[in-house]
């Protein structure tokens, strides 16, 4: 995914740039606005960064005119937060609104669901491994076998399906969860995991959730 | 204003009557005309003087009370002289003169004092967003290099800015209002977000459940509102098992949201003034403690039609709740 920052405060630009890309992110800022919309039009990427306060041009006038051109998603950041901005930033077609200071989880959790609003697909299910995880019954199937997850279970299970193979430590499962509004701590995330894997077993799964010591969880 | 002040202050005219009847008495008496006459003439003299002086102290009453009423229904007094009857007799003018000249000049200076009062509203909202940007600077070097004491001091610098903002905003809450509907939990959820690393770290366990409800009313000035009183949550939690509930429910058709910690609770003797601007608590850990923050919070929140209380038992707990208004659009949409 590729994110496009628009920020004249050259300090902002680059932390920003630091922290989105630590998250995983291709980011591109741009450095001269003289002919931003320009610029802008001519890059590619996802998602757009854009600040309000612009030198030459409003960030609303950009984003109207990006907007005609191209379908990517606009998130707005401002350290005005006002009415009229907000209102402004929605009639110029803006996807959405931070105000800064900006704080890392919900700028991420925006982003993400700026992107995410723009995927068409949306699962019913997900097989792993010949291993079914019913989205809207919060149910694992397994050779004729099933059983049903409590809500903290389901959703533990769901991030580790939606990035198969890959690890994921505790941090990542627990940003996952805040963001979508189940908020575990530590050791409550724990004692989901191994009533997870308990249940697993009843359905015949050993050691479906693996374990790499010292980093976090696998399927 | 009765009638016995109004003929003493119509004594000469009644003295010259007194005169004139002496007058008259001595004219029959030189003339040998029979008294009877005279007593007669006398008599009606003073029926009809008195007569006029009710009928004048009537007339001048009815203006008078005019007057008063006109004031009391006037909601700012100082604009009376704008209404008010010019007056050019000469007991009124002097006195309508010095009103009018009083309101003016006190007009005029509410003028200016309003006018100053606005623009140093209009330089601390500046200032506080000037502020942000580079607040927003340190806060995502601080993030990037994983400060973390860095970090917790920028979240308190945040929260003041915040609260220097909404202070000098509470006063003029009418120009940035704005109700719309809004689900609970969406108010909250950024909330908790913001909170993350401190609730992660502190080990405090967050339960929030019945929060899909609506309600009606402006998104920044309620979220403002409970971050102070989360704020005031977590910086109190001193049990090892430290959790805090938020949930809502539904009593007698309004949407009461509840935030309930178990931290060191609020001793009863200051129940009373914890809504006190500058009260900080008699005996609690006085960490960055303004006694601005709740204030503020009763403050918006009766601007905003909500009701907050505080229900705390001391060392147990501390609830709080919010009782959204009940809005007619909120009926409207149940009866479909």
């Amino acid at each position: 995914m590729k994110l496009l920052i628009v920020e004249d405060d050259f300090k902002i630009r680059e932390e920003l740039k630091i922290l989105l890309e630590s998250e995983g992110y291709q980011v591109e800022a741009i450095d001269f606005f003289q002919n931003i919309i320009q610029d802008i039009i001519g890059k590619e990427y996802d998602l757009l960064l854009l600040d309000i306060n612009l030198p030459n041009e409003n960030g609303f006038t950009i984003c109207k005119e990006i907007k005609k051109r191209k379908q990517a998603p606009i998130i707005f950041v401002t350290s005005r937060n006002k009415e009229e901005d907000e209102l402004n930033s929605i009639l110029s077609g803006g996807d959405d609104f931070v105000v800064k200071p900006y704080n890392k989880y919900i700028l991420l959790e925006k982003i993400r669901r700026a992107l995410k609003l723009n995927d068409p697909t949306r699962y019913k299910e997900i097989v792993v491994h010949d291993v079914l995880l019913d989205l809207h019954l919060s149910k694992v199937k397994y050779q004729e076998k099933e059983v049903e997850l409590t809500r903290n279970e389901f959703r533990i299970l769901y991030y580790l399906f939606l990035n198969v193979g890959q690890v994921l430590s505790k941090e990542k499962l627990i940003q996952y969860l805040w963001n979508d509004q189940y908020y575990l701590d530590e050791t409550i995330l724990l004692v989901n995991i191994n009533r997870l894997r308990k249940k697993l077993e009843d359905i015949g799964l050993n050691d479906f959730v693996k374990t790499k010591r010292g980093v976090g969880y696998f399927v | 204003m009765s009638f016995g002040l109004f003929l003493e202050k119509n004594i000469s005219f009644l003295l010259f009557q007194f005169f004139l009847s002496f007058f008259i008495f001595f004219i029959f008496i030189l003339l040998e005309i029979s008294l009877v006459f005279a007593i007669l003439i006398v008599f009606f003299i003073f029926l009809f003087t008195f007569l006029y002086l009710y009928c004048v102290y009537y007339v001048k009453k009815k203006k008078a009370l005019e007057i008063i009423r006109e004031c009391n229904d006037l909601e700012e007094k100082y604009y009376i002289s704008e209404i008010i009857h010019k007056d050019d007799s000469i007991d009124g003018y002097p006195y309508y003169y010095a009103l009018k000249e009083a309101c003016k000049a006190m007009n005029d200076k509410i003028g200016d004092i309003e006018k100053s009062e606005r623009d140093y509203q209009e330089y601390i909202e500046s200032f506080a967003h000037e502020i942000k940007t580079p607040i927003a600077a340190i806060s995502l070097y601080a993030e990037n290099k994983k400060d973390e004491s860095l970090k917790y001091e920028i979240r308190k610098i945040e929260e003041y800015v915040e609260q220097v903002l909404y202070y000098a905003r509470s006063d003029v809450t009418e120009k940035d209002y704005f109700v719309k509907k809004i689900k609970i939990n969406e108010l909250i959820h950024p909330l908790i977000l913001k909170n993350k690393d401190i609730l992660l770290k502190r080990h405090i366990i967050i339960n929030v459940h019945d929060l899909d409800v609506y309600v009606y009313t402006d998104e920044k000035w309620v979220s403002f509102m409970i971050s102070q009183v989360l704020n005031n949550a977590i910086k109190y939690l001193d049990k090892d098992k430290k959790m805090i509930e938020i949930y809502s429910e539904i009593k007698d058709n309004q949407v009461v949201l509840m935030i309930l910690d178990n931290g060191c609770g609020i001793r009863s003797s200051d129940a009373p003034r914890v809504f006190d601007k500058g009260f900080t608590g008699s005996n609690r850990k006085k960490e960055y403690a303004t006694g601005i923050g709740l204030y503020l919070v009763k403050k918006l929140s009766e601007k905003l039609d909500i009701t907050v209380s505080i229900d705390s038992k001391y060392q147990e707990y501390t609830k709080v709740s919010f009782v959204f208004p009940k809005s007619k659009m909120h009926e409207e949409i149940q009866k479909y």
